[in-house]
């Protein structure tokens, strides 16, 4: 098991190399650069901003410093908010979107995993239906159609919600509803298809056979065991949902994260590109190492282990 | 098998349907009629910001996001009224030499939020600050009208040589480059306000914090919720203390305009510029009266790249112009307002030389619908000049963005119908089509110009040979001389007929064809009464007040 993590660890940190250095690539590469602006400035000015920031340095220059401020954790000011440092931005933002990131996660989770059993146990008829009709729109309509119409009718026909905002309890409900419906829809349809494989196992059969109460075969045995897939789905989904939506954050006005990955790029704002990055795809390699450990505690069949063969 | 599971599941959603109601606020508005008396309450709640200003340091601040809480919060040497006027403002006096190439303002008592007195020292340390070419400020050159300003910006002059000098706490003495007798309408800009010396001097990122953020205005920062909202407070040590009614601001940043909109719908927002006017909304508020249109000196256009054939002939700029019907697309496209431009200098631009704005005072370089036979022979001369038997393919870039896509669509369908031309388009991210058309690598492409200044000149030397704003690489010498003699000269008269000879050569030539005028749209409740808005965009709260609601 240790050795297991130690490997994992260890090929992490190589990803996160590659993913670095191809973010910094990329980032060059692109047109443009962070003082590229419609009104053309004194070539002076430009050139005093260049060198303020360290971009008036060759190009092999700035990649090692901006190693070496990766792996010293500072990645400096932003350049476009400039009395603020992306560590700032991160360490703020990141705890309201994962927040709000988690509450949906629960809800999503929640309502796929009983929507899509309630589908397969009953399935052909009514509640599969239903349910189903359900999850063909959650996947269809994107969260920016649902959050303005939950916002007009909830939020300002009949007055039952706050429309946007951050910082009270209630002001969670509609962004988190927005953000949780695609991914119940998901689940839903994985849960159902793999409880209906699960369902005519002959382990479930003999389960029954042996007199097991009914419920006791469904939540010990079905479910328990057609939940691989989901389990497998969440880490990169989780990743994803907890760094925050740049839509749903855009309508809610939540002081996310969401908005520094689309933004940063736009603004060429090259500390949050590297900022947002690098902690993006270390949250997601963690995620996906989570989901490994918790293979082994769902499904004991599973063995983690760190030596092929053995 | 599952009678028992039923029940659960039920038990569950029941769980899951009290919770979400559960948390119910209800607030009940009901919108009063318009009363003149003052509402206890004078806390007024703004949507026109859609994010977090990226600086409040007047050495950083170069956005109009920005540019807006500076306004309320700060105040310079001068000010300005709605029509652009001087106004005494830091400075209560101020005289100046003969050439107008010194001036010396004298101060009057204020004092920071702090409770520190304003001086002259504050003003120095601020341009001089601004000038560092260690602080890189983008704005700096707003300061090279000082003498050597900006050669200490180059690093080729000391920071003593440039011309500011406090005499006194109260007393400012300026020395710039050229007689300059606009220098102080110059003043109010964000540029060119103050920063307390002691407390920049002490915490570098003094204004990224509201405990740390120090005022000299109507109001002063108090609560600065990074990302989510700036609060601001009056400012109990401003000497106009008794004209501001107002105690709170609230500017909540909305990223969404249809967000922003329903807030204003229910009442959480007071007003907001067009931050909280969706697009596909604008054309329905402005008939309900809803929203307001105020004319913007902004103009919107299409810049063709004269280096590149057939736009190279002025004949077949022209004929691309004048196949278009500009009336059609501010009435069925854009729909905010806007104005069918005939020249390049825009509405609401001054005209110095009389009373009348600039766009009155001169002929009607292109009608505001097409004239698609003149277009179709200018186009056939054109080419023959170019030695060319056919149009070549052209294409017409734009940034990619809904309203900039549906103009040039309707333009494209107008070169098809009016001259016969088909045009292919190409839309690309921002800064792609900033370089793009920097480097000349277009054929004719989207433009759009919000002055710098209130003075058509801010529309004219950008199209001056080499001009690095210039991107239709233009170049004709009897244009560059006329602006020189505009330049050169602090005659307005001589100035403004120079300037229209200059834009009657360049409609003529047409590097760029004027499309529209911009407007700026705002919502803003009855009971909201007394806020200035100013022909440059700036809006102040300082005199404004709400009535019983």
């Amino acid at each position: 098991m240790l050795h297991f993590i130690g490997r994992r660890v260890v090929l992490m940190l190589l990803s996160l190399w590659v993913i670095a250095t191809l973010t910094f690539v990329l980032m060059k590469s692109i047109p443009g650069d962070p003082f590229t602006s419609e009104k053309k400035y004194p070539p002076q000015t430009i050139a005093n901003l260049k060198a303020q920031y360290g971009l008036d340095k060759s190009i092999p220059e700035q990649y090692v410093t901006y190693l070496k401020n990766l792996v010293t954790f500072d990645l400096g000011f932003s350049i476009n908010n400039t009395s603020r440092t992306v560590n700032d931005m991160l360490s703020d933002g990141f705890p309201i979107s994962a927040e709000l990131g988690g509450y949906s996660v629960f809800l999503a989770l929640c309502a796929g995993v009983l929507m899509g059993s309630v589908a397969a146990l009953w399935q052909g008829r009514l509640p599969d239906y239903a349910m189903m009709i359900l999850a063909v729109i959650g996947i269809s309509v994107p969260s920016f159609v649902l959050a303005p119409f939950l916002q007009k009718y909830l939020g300002l026909e009949w007055r039952l919600l706050p429309l946007a905002g951050w910082g009270k309890p209630e002001q969670i409900i509609l962004p988190a509803s927005a953000l949780a419906l695609g991914q119940v829809a998901l689940i839903a349809r994985l849960m159902r298809s793999s409880m209906l494989d699960v369902v005519t196992q002959d382990y479930i059969r003999t389960a029954r056979a042996k007199g097991l109460p009914p419920w006791r075969v469904v939540s010990r045995h079905t479910i328990r065991n057609a939940i691989i897939p989901v389990v497998t789905i969440m880490g990169p989904a989780i990743a994803a949902v907890l760094t925050g939506s740049f839509v749903i954050e855009k309508i809610f006005s939540i002081p996310g994260m969401g908005k520094y990955f689309v933004e940063s790029i736009t603004n060429r704002d090259y500390p949050v590109i590297m900022g947002t990055t690098i902690f993006y795809a270390s949250f997601l390699i963690l995620m996906n190492l989570i989901v490994d450990l918790m293979y082994g505690w769902i499904d004991p069949r599973i063995k983690v282990s760190g030596r092929e063969g053995s | 098998m599952s009678k028992s599971l039923i029940k659960w599941l039920g038990i569950c959603m029941a769980l899951m349907l009290v919770l979400l109601t559960a948390c119910t606020g209800n607030e009940s508005s009901d919108a009063g009629k318009g009363n003149s008396n003052l509402a206890k309450e004078q806390v007024l709640n703004v949507g026109s910001m859609s994010s977090e200003p990226p600086g409040l340091d007047p050495l950083k601040a170069q956005d109009s996001a920005s540019g807006l809480v500076l306004s309320q919060m700060m105040e310079g040497l001068a000010t300005t009224d709605t029509e652009g006027k001087v106004l005494p403002g830091i400075a209560e006096k101020w005289e100046a030499n003969e050439d107008s190439s010194e001036f010396t303002f004298h101060l009057r008592d204020a004092k920071w939020s702090n409770g520190d007195p304003v001086t002259a020292m504050d003003f120095e340390y601020a341009w001089k600050r601004m000038l560092d070419p260690k602080n890189a400020a983008i704005y700096a050159y707003q300061l090279y009208y000082l003498k050597n300003g900006e050669k200490y910006n180059q690093g080729k002059a000391k920071v003593d040589d440039v011309g500011v000098k406090a005499v006194d706490d109260k007393t400012l003495k300026v020395t710039l480059e050229k007689p300059t007798p606009y220098f102080p309408s110059l003043t109010a800009f964000y540029a060119l306000l103050p920063v307390n010396k002691k407390v920049a001097e002490k915490d570098k990122n003094w204004a990224g914090e509201a405990s740390t953020y120090v005022s000299n205005g109507a109001f002063k920062m108090k609560e600065w919720k990074h990302n989510s909202k700036i609060v601001l407070e009056k400012n109990d040590q401003y000497y106009k203390k008794k004209k501001v009614k107002i105690t709170q601001i609230n500017f909540p940043f909305v990223a969404d305009s249809k967000t922003g909109y329903q807030q204003f719908e229910s009442g959480e927002l007071d007003e907001g510029n067009g931050n909280i006017v969706p697009s596909d909304l604008t054309k329905s508020l402005l008939d309900k009266k809803e929203a307001k249109a105020d004319p913007n000196p902004a103009s919107y256009g299409i810049d063709f790249n004269t280096k590149e054939k057939p736009f190279t002939n002025a004949k077949v700029r022209r004929a691309f112009a004048l196949a278009i019907d500009r009336k059609s697309i501010v009435e069925n496209v854009t729909q905010g307002g806007q104005e069918p431009a005939d020249g390049w200098v825009p509405w609401g631009m001054p005209d110095f030389s009389s009373d009348k704005e600039w766009v009155k005072n001169h002929d009607q370089y292109l009608k505001p619908t097409a004239e698609p036979s003149k277009a179709k022979k200018l186009l056939k001369e054109g080419l023959k000049e170019e030695g060319l038997d056919n149009m070549p393919t052209v294409t017409f870039s734009y940034n990619t963005d809904d309203g900039h896509k549906k103009i040039a669509e309707a333009l494209q369908q107008m070169w098809k119908k009016n001259l016969g031309v088909d045009v292919k388009l190409a839309n690309m991210e921002w800064k792609v089509f900033l370089e793009k058309k920097k480097s000349g690598d277009y054929d004719f492409a989207r433009t759009g110009w919000l002055p710098d200044y209130i003075d058509p000149m801010t529309f004219m030397d950008m199209y001056m040979t080499g001009s690095g704003q210039n991107d239709a690489k233009y170049s004709n010498k009897k244009f560059d001389k006329l602006i020189k003699k505009a330049k050169s000269s602090n005659d307005q008269d001589q100035r403004m007929k120079a300037m229209h000879q200059a834009e009657d050569i360049m409609m003529e030539d047409m590097p760029v064809a004027p499309l529209y005028w911009y407007t700026r749209v705002y919502m803003e409740k009855d009971y909201v009464k007394n806020v200035k808005r100013s022909i440059d965009g700036n809006v102040y709260y300082t005199e404004a007040y709400l009535t019983e609601h």
